[in-house]
């Protein structure tokens, strides 16, 4: 690094680092303001949202000679506050690693050879073509808002083919199905600012010390200015989120049904559950025979004696948390004196009955009242940059459609095509294959009913992250008439499989919009070329979907015959954005998104018009342009004092209320065993999840040697009785077998997690160990999330035969 | 485990949460700054701004955390150099 520029780039770290230190100690921002031109060191700064987790940090990201030099948080924003974690500091580096995808890709007997932009999307159009009832695609919390949206219309609108669905489903379906059967409505009442005022965290199955570190800090931040915060960890194994809590409870796997109804349980029987509040604002609910969204009606009553069995001393023996721990949360959620904030993430909704443990969460909350205050909220987190924004708001799941709608209800269907300008009954009413179906039917042949043919894969990577790899993924290996289209920016487990590689680009080599889990949208320009011919991917779909109008698809057609994706200038002339030398003549970015926002009004997820995103660091919808002409953004919902859609006077309102009497829902749930629990054979339970250092399968963080170098493959977690037992220390070589398959990892004891006897923990960021060939896949039955948290295997050393023990878990 | 190779940084700056005990934390200030990759600017309240240079800085994070005056320590910058050993493909690493 040539001196000057180092000079320069220090007094911006320091600078940096000052200033958030003043934030932090007084609460005010310094040298804050973006300068519009580079500086004397020639770095230009300007916004983005982190590329990574759906924590929805901003940073700041100086740019020189067209390439990104360096990343500081942005102290603007409410967010983060000018900090960042270990990843987000080094999220600049994903752009540059030395195998980027740069020229798309066709297999040709065998082998993927260079082929043209124009053959590449003529390949895919002509598969769509002939076949758009077999075509399905595979999207992402990671696809910016505009390019889950034109997807989605693409689909849907155009083809009439419901069968899209992003990765999302794999980490936060459970918490969609939970907010919807709740509160009739998706996504959370609360946001961040509960981690401010909340004087009890609960975290459920959560090691936000990790996996969310910036909000963590936001807490642990509280304490060191001596405010008084008890943090309560429940969890099946000691993370670094452990180290820093009061309290840790250690169930049982799938036992957090227990512990939950163990508070009802105890607030009711000690008569401390909030009367009024549930006098005024809750109903009761509880399952159907076959378990369904919105289930069937019952009554505090009945509610009441169906806990009735959920005594400490029963959920002590189901969870193995002591009956007094229980009757320590019990008391907590007595109190009316104190706010709690529950947060959960993929502990709770990878879980076969994901949807029953965040209605019981939102359950214990609205019955003892710890809801509608600053401080008291159920909140889940999301893992994804956008799994709010583009899979839950743009509605890119199978059954749904934009603004919280479904493809079920007619007037849904009719709002989308009245916005799309398409004739009535272009949308399908039948929901198209979840996730687990999609992959499935590809991965079934074509003469045994597999009637998906062709899958586009965006912006994810499955051949990594779905859960019994070869069942759903590898057994594609086999069919020659299936066809995988993977856009991608680096080889992947997927695009060993594929048959065409789009090259896409990636974070600020484009435009784009993301919407973080409180509900937060953030936008950014693009601020460097990608490499070689890598391209956006709204651009891929708009292109395809333009050839197959030229090949006269009538689903690309609009009522008047136009082409569904019509851009146009300042003076409505179209411009021709299917042809990638004009796609950046105008912003399609914010021509999508500002027609996308007028699907957003209905069920009061009103995002913000585009150029008011412009100007902030993201804003929480609804945003409500009001009597003062500014335009403004919603932290609590359905709370008076925040939400401009409460009735004057009402205080609390659940306004889009399943039994349309603005009441929430307090569902009864049971415990009930894992799918698959240990036993002789398999005694042991296997949990997979995430490190500090990579994010989610690693095709980014592991291109960045610092981060690749600190945390280099996978390991297995192990007690160090169980692995004295079986003769291993730290550093052998372990094999790990579940019924569907095997593994060799190298063993880690003492390290930053600690399993319990009769349990291990495997992260799946590594690519040359997959965990996921052997997890289970089975799903939750309503969100049809599957559960990657669970599952029974037997761990031997290698060299050794599998020993033959009894479950401890 | 995790520190085969090492975490080497260009140029980072970090915000070190000090302890309420004053004398503990004026005495921890004074041994981070005898690091040799280590500038300390002047702390606001508990909170000490700091840059490191060219250096392998997961381990100074982690001894920075370690330090009995200090309570958090939190990444503010860092620049994207590439450092010396070339970012390659993990799927052949």
């Amino acid at each position: 690094m040539h001196i000057n520029r180092r000079h320069f780039l220090k007094s911006t770290a320091l600078a940096a680092a000052v200033a958030a230190a003043h934030q932090k100690a007084f609460g005010k921002y310094e040298n804050t303001e973006l300068e519009p031109k580079p500086g004397s060191d020639g770095v230009k700064w300007d916004k983005a949202p982190c590329r990574f987790c759906g924590t929805g940090c901003h940073v700041r990201v100086g740019v020189k000679d067209n390439k990104v030099v360096a990343i500081q948080g942005e102290q603007l924003a409410e967010v983060n506050k000018g900090l960042l974690c270990v990843k987000g500091y080094h999220v600049g580096g994903i752009l540059y690693g030395k195998d980027r995808l740069r020229e798309p890709m066709l297999r040709k007997n065998g082998k993927l050879e260079k082929i043209s932009w124009d053959e590449a999307i003529e390949v895919i159009a002509k598969r769509i073509y002939n076949k758009p009832e077999q075509f399905a695609i595979y999207g992402s919390g990671q696809w910016t808002i505009p390019e889950g949206y034109v997807a989605q219309k693409l689909m849907k609108g155009g083809l009439s083919n419901n069968h899209i669905d992003p990765n999302a489903r794999l980490c936060m379906a459970s918490a969609v199905t939970g907010y919807v059967s709740t509160y009739g409505v998706d996504e959370p009442a609360g946001c961040y600012d509960d981690l401010d005022a909340c004087d009890v965290m609960i975290m459920w199955g959560n090691n936000p010390a990790e996996m969310h570190p910036v909000l963590f800090s936001r807490v642990i931040d509280r304490r060191s200015k001596g405010q008084e915060v008890m943090l309560i960890d429940i969890g099946t194994r000691r993370t670094r989120t452990t180290e820093y809590s009061d309290e840790y409870l250690e169930f049982r796997p799938q036992s957090d049904l227990a512990i939950a109804n163990g508070i009802a349980h105890l607030l009711i029987k000690n008569g401390t559950y909030d009367k009024e509040f549930i006098a005024k604002f809750c109903n009761f609910r509880k399952d159907t025979d076959e378990p369904s969204l919105f289930g069937q009606a019952s009554t505090f009553e009945e509610y009441a004696a169906l806990l009735e069995e959920y005594t400490p001393e029963r959920v002590e023996e189901i969870s193995g948390v002591p009956a007094e721990k229980i009757r320590m949360l019990g008391d907590l959620f007595a109190r009316r004196d104190i706010r709690i904030t529950s947060l959960w993430c993929m502990g709770v909704n990878q879980h076969t009955r994901g949807t029953n443990m965040n209605r019981l969460l939102h359950g214990i909350h609205l019955l003892s009242g710890h809801f509608g205050k600053p401080g008291d909220a159920p909140t889940s987190l999301t893992g994804q940059p956008s799994a709010c924004g583009t899979a839950r708001e743009v509605g890119t799941l199978a059954h749904a459609l934009p603004g919280g709608r479904v493809v079920a209800n007619a007037e849904h269907r009719t709002d989308c095509e009245k916005v799309w300008n398409l004739p009535e009954g272009r949308i399908q009413a039948k929901p198209g294959y979840h996730t687990m179906k999609m992959w499935e039917q590809f991965c079934t042949a074509t003469e045994k009913g597999g009637d998906i043919d062709t899958i586009w894969v965006q912006v994810t990577n499955p051949g990594h992250t779905l859960p019994h790899l070869k069942k759903f993924f590898t057994a594609k290996k086999d069919l020659e008439d299936k066809f995988l289209i993977v856009s991608e920016v680096y080889p992947t487990a997927t695009t060993e499989l594929a048959d065409l590689v789009l090259p896409a680009a990636m974070w600020v080599e484009k435009n784009g919009v993301f919407g973080n889990s409180e509900r937060r949208t953030q936008q950014w320009f693009k601020m460097v070329d990608p490499p070689g011919n890598a391209r956006d991917d709204c651009w891929m779909t708009i292109a395809v979907a333009h050839k197959l109008f030229e090949m006269g698809h009538p689903g690309m057609k609009d009522k008047d015959g136009n082409f569904i994706f019509n851009i146009v200038d300042n003076a409505g002339t179209t411009i021709p954005v299917w042809e990638w030398g004009h796609y950046y003549d105008v912003n399609t970015d914010e021509q999508l998104f500002e027609e996308y926002r007028l699907l957003t009004f209905k069920k009061h997820k009103d995002v913000a018009p585009y150029q008011e995103l412009v100007k902030a660091c993201g804003l929480r919808w609804p945003v409500v342009k009001k009597a003062d002409g500014q335009w403004h953004e919603t932290p609590f919902r359905f709370m008076e004092f925040s939400d401009s859609y409460v009735e004057q006077g009402k205080g609390l309102q659940f306004y889009h209320s399943v039994t349309k009497d603005d009441k929430a829902l307090i569902w009864f749930a049971p415990y009930e065993p894992a799918t698959e629990e240990p036993d002789e054979q398999f005694p042991t339970w296997l949990c997979t999840g995430r490190v500090l250092e990579h994010w989610h399968t690693g095709t980014m963080t592991r291109r960045v040697p610092q981060l690749r170098n600190a945390m280099p493959h996978a390991y297995v977690e192990m007690n160090p009785e169980d692995a004295k037992e079986k003769g291993l220390v730290n550093g052998d070589i372990a094999v790990i077998e579940t019924r569907r398959g095997r593994i060799e990892l190298p063993v880690w004891l003492d390290g930053r997690g600690h399993p319990p006897r009769g349990s291990i923990f495997v992260p799946f960021f590594d690519e040359n160990l997959l965990i996921n060939e052997l997890t289970l896949g089975a799903i939750d039955p309503i969100s049809k999330q599957p559960d990657y948290k669970k599952c029974a295997a037997v761990v031997y050393k290698k060299g050794t035969p599998p020993p033959v023990t009894t479950p401890k878990g | 485990m995790s520190q085969k190779r090492p975490w080497h940084t260009e140029l980072s700056s970090l915000v070190v949460t000090l302890c309420d005990d004053g004398t503990l934390a004026a005495q921890t200030v004074r041994e981070i700054a005898t690091h040799a990759a280590i500038t300390v600017e002047e702390a606001a309240g508990n909170y000490l701004p700091i840059t490191i240079e060219v250096a392998d800085a997961r381990p100074i994070h982690q001894w920075l955390e370690s330090l009995p005056g200090v309570q958090y320590v939190d990444v503010v910058f860092c620049s994207t150099e590439v450092p010396h050993e070339e970012s390659t493909s993990p799927l052949t690493s």
